[in-house]
């Protein structure tokens, strides 16, 4: 759930080429990396990225978010499958006329980042707790970390947006709303990335104790 | 006895647009809407793409729907920095006319034909799992559909802000997710048995233009021109 709805024509051109090209670097290694481990590996990924995509299409009634489950999938098979198919899925909308065609690299690289972290941390927590509460521990500090990163992200890129906007507008008398404007918003959006992170971590849970309960090989339980 | 006539006819030639030269219209409007500041110039630009919307007898309102979201998000975010004045509507309208734009030029060309145009950028193995995933998009949303409504006929009530809600969503998709598992297995099996090596699906590009191209090059060079000269205040 934390990669950015930063509409086309808010970021400028450094940052929208500057991710891509980063994106396109890393997917390049982690292809590599996932190629020697046969056609078994295409398959998955193709796995990764439908459920992705098809874990958007969860209906959340007034709520304006939409989950991908980026940090289960990295948990469930690992960074590296859940980076490209994160690139994968962000291709996949922006096609689909989702919007975001220049946020693509962005997403991916955060989305990428919630990936592994969620595998690393689900192998960490793993080792002390059940596999879905570890799930659930792994995917809510994941999403902490990359929804931080993501308004990061928005504070700089957006506050130089607003900037330039503003200059273009000769709004001089504004010019201390520049540096909060990102701010401001992260606090109006703030209740529902925290309902955005309960529900995610709530479903992630589920679907552990589900595959726990029918499928616990897919989760590396032994 | 009745003599029975077959006819051999050959489909007419089209003069297809290369994907190119969409790509190109896509990436000079997106250019004029990113940079222009005037709202009558992006007003346009939206107009113009509305009504080639409406031309091709396309969902309107869905094309619409498209715009609202990145619109709001744009909106609420010139407001928080920039408080009153044009500022945010621009920034609104921006949003909206790129999105608006960025649909329309899209589906002049299939997702097949998109997916061929980024294989000299994407790795061979990331565009074989795309082509592989586009079934299980379309089968894994027929199956989660078909779950909840099968809910949905026995009366039970999903609501997600609830905690049995919650768990038959995940029980749900935790299902989907075992049936794709399953497809996804099969399908390793088989790319296994033939020998797969990555690339699989790629495809030489065709670089051949025609007279159509040169329109869509010339209404290109149009938004860029119109960008410059009336884009900005």
């Amino acid at each position: 759930m934390s990669h950015l709805h930063v509409p086309d024509g808010l970021l400028n051109i450094y940052w929208v080429m500057g991710s891509l090209a980063v994106c396109l670097a890393l997917s390049f290694i982690a292809a590599r990396s996932m190629g020697k481990q046969g056609p078994k590996a295409v398959a998955r990924l193709a796995f990764a990225i439908a459920f992705m995509v098809v874990v958007m299409s969860v209906p959340f009634g007034f709520l304006p978010i939409h989950l991908n489950l980026a940090a289960f999938i990295g948990a469930m098979l690992g960074g590296a499958f859940c980076y490209l198919a994160a690139f994968a899925a962000s291709i996949v909308l922006a096609l689909f006329g989702h919007g975001g065609l220049t946020t693509i690299g962005l997403n991916t690289l955060i989305l990428g980042l919630e990936g592994l972290l969620a595998s690393m941390m689900f192998r960490m927590f793993h080792r002390k707790l059940q596999v879905p509460w570890a799930v659930a521990l792994a995917v809510a500090c994941t999403l902490l970390v990359s929804l931080t990163t993501s308004l990061a992200v928005l504070q700089v890129a957006g506050n130089e947006a607003l900037a330039v906007e503003m200059l273009q507008h000769e709004h001089d008398h504004h010019d201390a709303g520049a540096h909060t404007g990102a701010g401001a918003f992260v606090l109006g959006m703030s209740p529902i990335f925290a309902l955005g992170i309960a529900l995610e971590t709530l479903l992630s849970y589920g679907l552990a104790a589900f595959l726990s309960r029918t499928r616990p090989e897919l989760l590396h339980q032994d | 006895m009745a003599h029975v006539r077959i006819e051999v006819t050959t489909p007419k030639r089209q003069a297809a647009v290369a994907v190119q030269s969409k790509l190109l219209l896509l990436l000079a409007v997106l250019s004029t809407v990113i940079v222009s500041t005037n709202l009558a110039w992006l007003l346009g630009v939206g107009g113009f793409f509305l009504l080639l919307t409406l031309l091709r007898r396309q969902p309107v309102v869905h094309v619409v729907t498209l715009a609202v979201l990145p619109a709001v998000t744009a909106l609420w975010l010139g407001l928080a920095g920039m408080g009153g004045g044009t500022g945010p509507i621009v920034l609104a309208t921006r949003a909206a006319v790129a999105a608006i734009a960025a649909y329309s030029v899209i589906s002049l060309a299939s997702f097949i034909e998109w997916l061929l145009l980024l294989q000299t950028l994407i790795p061979g193995l990331l565009l074989d799992a795309l082509y592989l995933s586009m079934k299980g998009v379309e089968r894994g949303t027929q199956r989660f559909q078909s779950k909840l409504s099968a809910l949905r006929l026995r009366g039970v009530d999903i609501n997600p802000f609830s905690k049995d809600g919650l768990g038959l969503l995940a029980n749900c998709l935790g299902g989907v997710l075992l049936e794709a598992w399953d497809d996804a297995e099969e399908a390793g099996n088989m790319l296994a048995l033939r020998g797969y090596r990555p690339g699989l699906f790629s495809e030489p590009v065709n670089w051949r233009f025609c007279a159509s191209d040169l329109v869509v090059w010339l209404l290109a060079a149009g938004f860029l021109t119109g960008g410059i000269i009336y884009g900005a205040h």
